[in-house]
């Protein structure tokens, strides 16, 4: 039986989920009076091998793939969460066949046929959510568990104020990523479109709100647009970088001896060449496109986090219960991704959040210097083009801070999420919060009262100082050390 | 029957072509020697230990800490730290030379055939894991069966150490101490192996928890007819548990036999002192005595008997002569000049 709790998860997060990928894929170059018969993915479905986006059902269909195979082989009672799982993947697969284009003349999912796209993404999701549903429909136990610890983290994450303000801020601005299609028609950002005269202050005409930039182009267009490709560098550049830095991590501290040796010599490497220098030589070499930036971010941002992984990992090491793993007859692997990575999760998960924010920036950074790429707008693109056209000598504020402020909010707000997460998942730092004093502070039982009420009824005196509120007889004088061990 | 063996057979040859090493009982250690690797020189944390354990029985290892009892456990497993390594000498079990196992090698005897119940349970569980999983682990692991069926074997093993198997579930921090232990030897148990190691099992428990966790033990012993390796500072609990025991100082085996004989006739003088720094209570109450000075530094340990330098017994003549061990009576042997 499945807990009602997850059931209405499920209902309630899987049209959530649909709307977030069917905005995603929204095509930015359908005019809005076209309609909704027409914002159906677009994204997906160039006929090209070289559409990355294509390639996405793919990966989806494998990994779908084998997981459902593997519990397919391993489960115990028949159920269908395996079947579920291998229909999505099949789903997937023929998604991809239709988007890539590699099978032209076969089954060709055209631009003009964008409705098929729709059609595809919205089964995947459903199906999604179905496998979810039969998975705790046959692990109810484990699925109670689950939604158990999403809701304390939840709980816990509700009261700290920093964690809830940087929420709000990034809902902000990822829910105007996602609605761009609808608050901005993407025609404005072709160079011929221009609304007005070069650098015309803001008035109160919807696409004037924030001025023109100095080819009379509409600056609220090319802000709300350039959300979206900062945020998707951000996190992309994130998912890479934690997944080096902490697999990096936990080996350089699991191991002992020249493997971990290599691997921190390595880091260091690359903590101590200058980034922004690499980074700009692997754009002139690489060549300037979105998915280039976000692995040159990827891969120069991942030694911070393997250092503080490590450092975690060193200490778990030398717990018991990875001895107890040895003794069990466990490989190293399994050791590291079932009793290493669990405990040093909360840490990469809390740094994960705040790595967004270097890769929000850094990407900034060389979007600012003329790196990023030509054909997209990101909030470093709109500060170069800026800069360039003299914009804050008129001064034309209008065009210089609204990627700014944006810029400091979105950073802001993945740093106060992160210390959140921090303080919500480091049971250490959350105690010291809420109680106010040391976790290490004695028995509750044992007031800080002092002498002087010696020989009062029920009250033992203490050579700690303190008073044992417990029957007296109950207080072993070889057991207490007090407070002078 | 265990007995202790004192003299070292080399089976060398016969493990090299892999044929099956014929030796008495279920465990067979015969002058094991574990050193520590440090940057002043070895610590010869065991220096020629053996002893043997028989098919169902139990053993007791006592001494101070620091006389090499844990080390010589863990030597058996191979799971000693880096610096550590074994010397010389023999671990047969079942036919086979454990010390000569490559690492691949002991992961398939690991907890299949010998499993260890830990010192601190609290430490040996996975804190932000449910403990029925954990059980689960080494099935999973060495039968190849799914995690599910596993789990329902978890449950068995729940019922049969005393808890209630609806509490597989549970992390550890939701248990108490005694229960964590019973959770420790559910899983020393999960694979059916033929040899228990249980490395101060109740050290860390109160006094009743202690006796409840010693009676469990006893009881899954004689029900599953297993083999046990006690390892404690406690005589007082060796004496209840074991068939025969082995008294270790400094890295030496002192004296061995039957828990009866070791205390009903210790000869070795540690032997006896260490029986009297326990209090007795048939007797009129006094001052347990103390063992005066300290374990010699097993980097350069004493020349001659290890004990002579705290002990009351001896003379000078202990210095220059290294003892081996003699039989005193059938199946009791000590390490004493004195005696011999």
């Amino acid at each position: 039986m499945i807990p009602p709790r997850l059931r209405t998860w499920i209902f309630v997060w899987t049209p959530i989920a649909w709307l977030v990928v069917t905005l995603i894929t929204y095509p930015k170059n359908r005019p809005l009076r076209t309609g909704f018969v027409h914002l159906l993915g677009g994204f997906f479905v160039t006929p090209s091998v070289g559409n990355y986006a294509a390639w996405v059902p793919l990966f989806l269909a494998i990994a779908l793939g084998a997981y459902g195979i593997v519990k397919l082989i391993r489960q115990a009672q028949p159920s269908p969460f395996p079947w579920v799982l291998i229909a999505a993947a099949a789903e997937s697969a023929l998604w991809f066949v239709a988007a890539s284009g590699l099978f032209r003349g076969h089954f060709d999912l055209s631009g003009k046929n964008t409705s098929l796209a729709w059609l595809f993404q919205t089964v995947l999701i459903v199906l999604i959510g179905a496998a979810v549903y039969t998975w705790g429909a046959a692990n109810p136990e484990r699925a109670e568990l689950t939604v158990w610890n999403a809701r304390q983290t939840w709980q816990l994450y509700r009261s700290n104020w920093q964690g809830m303000a940087g929420l709000y801020i990034m809902l902000f601005f990822a829910a105007m990523a996602l609605l761009a299609p609808f608050l901005a028609d993407h025609a404005f950002l072709d160079p011929t479109a221009q609304i007005g005269a070069p650098f015309a202050p803001p008035t109160l005409a919807y696409y004037h709100w924030f001025g023109t930039t100095e080819q009379g182009m509409s600056v609220l267009a090319e802000f709300i647009w350039s959300a979206r490709i900062s945020l998707v560098v951000g996190l992309f550049a994130t998912v890479i970088s934690t997944i080096l830095g902490a697999s990096i991590g936990i080996m350089a501290g699991y191991y002992h001896g020249w493997f971990s040796e290599v691997l921190m010599r390595l880091t260091d490497a690359f903590l101590v060449i200058p980034w922004l220098p690499l980074a700009m030589v692997l754009v002139a070499a690489w060549g300037q496109n979105y998915g280039i930036l976000v692995l040159i971010i990827g891969i120069t941002s991942w030694p911070g986090t393997a250092r503080v992984v490590r450092a975690d990992a060193l200490r778990v090491r030398e717990l018991q219960f990875i001895e107890r793993g040895r003794a069990i007859g466990s490989s190293n692997w399994h050791i590291m991704q079932k009793h290493i990575l669990p405990n040093v999760f909360p840490l990469v998960f809390a740094n994960t959040i705040l790595v967004v924010a270097i890769a929000i920036l850094a990407e900034t950074t060389l979007s600012f210097l003329g790196l990023g790429d030509p054909l997209n707008f990101s909030w470093g693109t709109m500060l170069h083009n800026a800069w360039d056209s003299g914009a804050a000598g008129l001064p034309a504020w209008w065009y210089l801070l609204p990627p700014g402020i944006a810029i400091v909010f979105v950073v802001l707000a993945f740093t106060f999420m992160g210390t959140a997460f921090d303080e919500v998942l480091d049971p250490k730092l959350r105690k010291r919060e809420q109680s106010g004093g040391r976790p290490d502070e004695g028995p509750d039982r044992l007031l800080p009262l002092g002498g002087g009420v010696g020989g009062s009824e029920g009250l033992a005196e203490v050579p700690g100082g303190g008073i044992w509120a417990g029957p007296a007889d109950d207080w072993d004088p070889h057991n207490d050390t007090g407070g002078r061990a | 029957m265990s007995t202790v063996k004192t003299d070292a057979g080399p089976a060398a040859e016969a493990a090299d072509k892999g044929q099956r090493i014929e030796h008495d009982g279920i465990l067979d250690v015969r002058d094991l020697k574990t050193y520590f690797k440090l940057r002043d020189g070895d610590v010869k944390a065991v220096d020629g230990v053996s002893f043997m354990v028989g098919q169902g029985k139990s053993l007791g290892l006592a001494g101070e800490s620091g006389c090499g009892k844990t080390t010589a456990a863990l030597a058996i497993l191979k799971l000693l730290p880096e610096n550590g390594r074994i010397v010389s000498g023999e671990i047969l079990f079942d036919g086979k030379n454990l010390a000569k196992r490559t690492e691949y090698g002991m992961s398939k005897v690991r907890w299949k055939d010998i499993s260890i119940i830990f010192q601190g349970a609290m430490n040996a569980l996975n804190p932000v894991q449910p403990v029925g999983k954990q059980i689960a682990e080494p099935i999973v692991i060495h039968e190849g069966i799914s995690e599910n069926k596993a789990m329902v074997r978890a449950r068995e093993l729940f019922d049969l150490v005393g808890i209630n198997p609806k509490r597989v579930t549970e992390f550890p921090h939701e248990m108490s101490g005694g229960m964590r232990q019973r959770a420790m030897i559910a899983m020393a148990l999960a694979c059916n192996p033929k040899l228990i190691i249980g490395d101060e099992p109740t050290t860390a428990l109160d006094v009743m928890v202690q006796a409840q966790i010693l009676e469990l033990i006893e009881r899954l012993r004689h029900e599953l007819n297993l083999s046990f390796i006690l390892i404690s500072h406690d005589l007082s609990v060796m004496a209840e548990t074991c068939d025969t025991g082995v008294i270790m100082y400094a890295g030496k085996v002192v004296e061995a036999g039957t828990t009866t004989n070791i205390f009903n006739n210790a000869q070795h003088p540690y032997t006896r002192q260490l029986i009297r720094a326990f209090p007795n209570i048939h007797e009129t109450r006094e001052m347990v005595s103390s063992i005066a000075g300290d374990p010699p530094n097993l980097l350069n340990p004493p020349p001659g008997c290890r004990f002579y330098p705290r002990c009351s017994e001896g003379d000078p003549s202990c210095i220059e002569h290294d003892q081996d061990m003699v039989e005193v009576e059938s199946g009791h042997f000590v390490r004493c000049q004195k005696v011999a």
